[in-house]
């Protein structure tokens, strides 16, 4: 008996994680309903495998594996899709102001580095390593 | 030599300066918002502190780092600041890729969390931001974020960084709060999307676009499911009602109110609206005629 309420309420927590929509009464139209169209059917399986595939991506990328369910949960169904489809190429914001001292630094080095190889001439107190 | 030129216009400052918005006021003062300063590539965390302090949800930054972060990209995604603003039940607002969209917010007094990318495309530094204020009579812009303290810089230059983020920008407001620039639409889906995490906040933002667009159906569609859900019944049937006088021809907003009129034990009235939903069809169809079987009829004329 106590096994089976713990297996209803972990399957219970299961599909509420998964974004699934269960039917709050079996025959209102929901509201994501509303926005999906003609290709209502289609579009709810697809949303469900992006769901699935940005959880697992997130975990592979170094996502806390206990954060990720309620994370992708809070995606709409478009983002979910976006993210599945393009994890790698959208931007991720995470530098700083202080950070372009250190792209500038990089360039700093680089172009000293040309100078002293006698590539470029950019700094007066350079003096390159073949004549 | 075009290529580089082309990364330097800046058309919408440009054509914003020529030709004020009459609606969008010359300048407008700096939103108070909290400082935070950032740790290692947490701007996304301290931006989205400060937007939801100013929505009235004080929280810190270091406790948002687990709804946004990606450890092997260095930074936080753009959908993951929307669902991460949904998490705190508040709207999150992706807004239009215009600058003016940006400043009409900012002049209503909500504070834009805007995607930069600080440096040329070739070596992206990409940034979270809070646009603040701005003035266009100065031709500046005040951004503030947990690398800086709130700064103006030139508007063209803000432009710039911001084309080269791909025009990201977002508002984050309270439950009952929409933003000033986007169309009904738009509004609606960031709704729908806050209902996933949220129904209770999302509810009072469907009334709110209810009140600001009162003759767009889906919103009182929108109401009327999430009343259904927290057992408001009354406000759920008035709700799918004025649907149905909006737009007549959709068979949802019939056939929730079908349902709503039989959790009502008006068992006549369910089955007039259920049958309408039948008569429209669509791509709901099959569920229409489920409600018209379940609806107990006996007592009606048929």
């Amino acid at each position: 008996m106590q096994v089976r309420k713990i297996v209803a309420v972990a399957s219970c927590a299961f599909l509420l994680g998964t974004g699934l929509p269960l039917p709050a009464h079996a025959t209102l139209i929901g509201s994501e309903q509303l926005l999906q169209g003609a290709s209502a059917a289609r579009d709810k399986i697809g949303a469900f495998l992006a769901r699935a595939e940005v959880r697992r991506a997130l975990v592979e990328r170094g996502v806390d594996p206990t954060q990720v369910r309620a994370r992708v949960a809070a995606l709409s169904d478009a983002q979910a899709r976006d993210l599945a489809a393009r994890i790698d190429q959208l931007p991720a914001g995470g530098d700083g102001v202080g950070d372009v001292l250190g792209v500038l630094l990089l360039v700093f080095v680089i172009l000293l580095i040309t100078d002293i190889l006698g590539l470029t001439k950019v700094f007066p107190f350079t003096r390159p390593i073949h004549r | 030599m075009a290529l580089l030129l082309a990364g330097c216009a800046t058309p919408q400052v440009d054509a914003l300066l020529r030709r004020r918005p009459p609606d969008l006021p010359a300048a407008a003062a700096s939103i108070q918002v909290p400082y935070f300063a950032q740790k290692d590539h947490q701007c996304g965390p301290a931006a989205l502190a400060m937007v939801l302090d100013a929505a009235g949800d004080s929280v810190a930054p270091a406790d948002l780092v687990g709804s946004v972060f990606v450890p092997a990209r260095e930074g936080s995604l753009p959908p993951e600041m929307l669902a991460a603003v949904r998490r705190r039940g508040r709207l999150a607002v992706e807004l239009d890729p215009d600058v003016g969209a940006v400043l009409t917010e900012v002049a209503a007094g909500n504070p834009v969390v805007v995607l930069q990318n600080l440096s040329l495309p070739i070596v992206p530094i990409w940034h979270y931001s809070v646009v603040v204020g701005y003035d266009l009579s100065s031709k500046d812009i005040f951004l503030q974020s947990g690398g800086q303290k709130a700064a103006s810089i030139p508007l063209r230059t803000f432009e710039r960084t911001w084309a080269r983020g791909r025009h990201w920008a977002m508002v984050a407001l309270a439950p009952g709060t929409l933003p000033a620039s986007q169309q009904p639409d738009q509004i609606f889906a960031e709704a729908v999307a806050l209902e996933r995490v949220d129904p209770v906040a999302a509810r009072r933002t469907y009334r709110a676009i209810t009140l600001r667009f009162p003759r767009y159906p889906q919103a009182w569609i929108g109401l009327g499911n999430t009343a259904y859900a927290q057992s408001d019944l009354e406000e759920s049937a008035i709700a799918f009602r004025r649907a149905t006088q909006l737009a007549p021809d959709n068979g949802d907003a019939w056939n929730n109110l079908a349902t709503a009129l039989a959790a009502l034990r008006l068992p006549c009235d369910a089955l007039a609206a259920a049958r309408k939903a039948v008569s429209i069809g669509g791509p709901h169809a099959a569920e229409y005629t489920k409600t018209e079987n379940e609806i107990d009829a006996s007592a009606c004329a048929r």
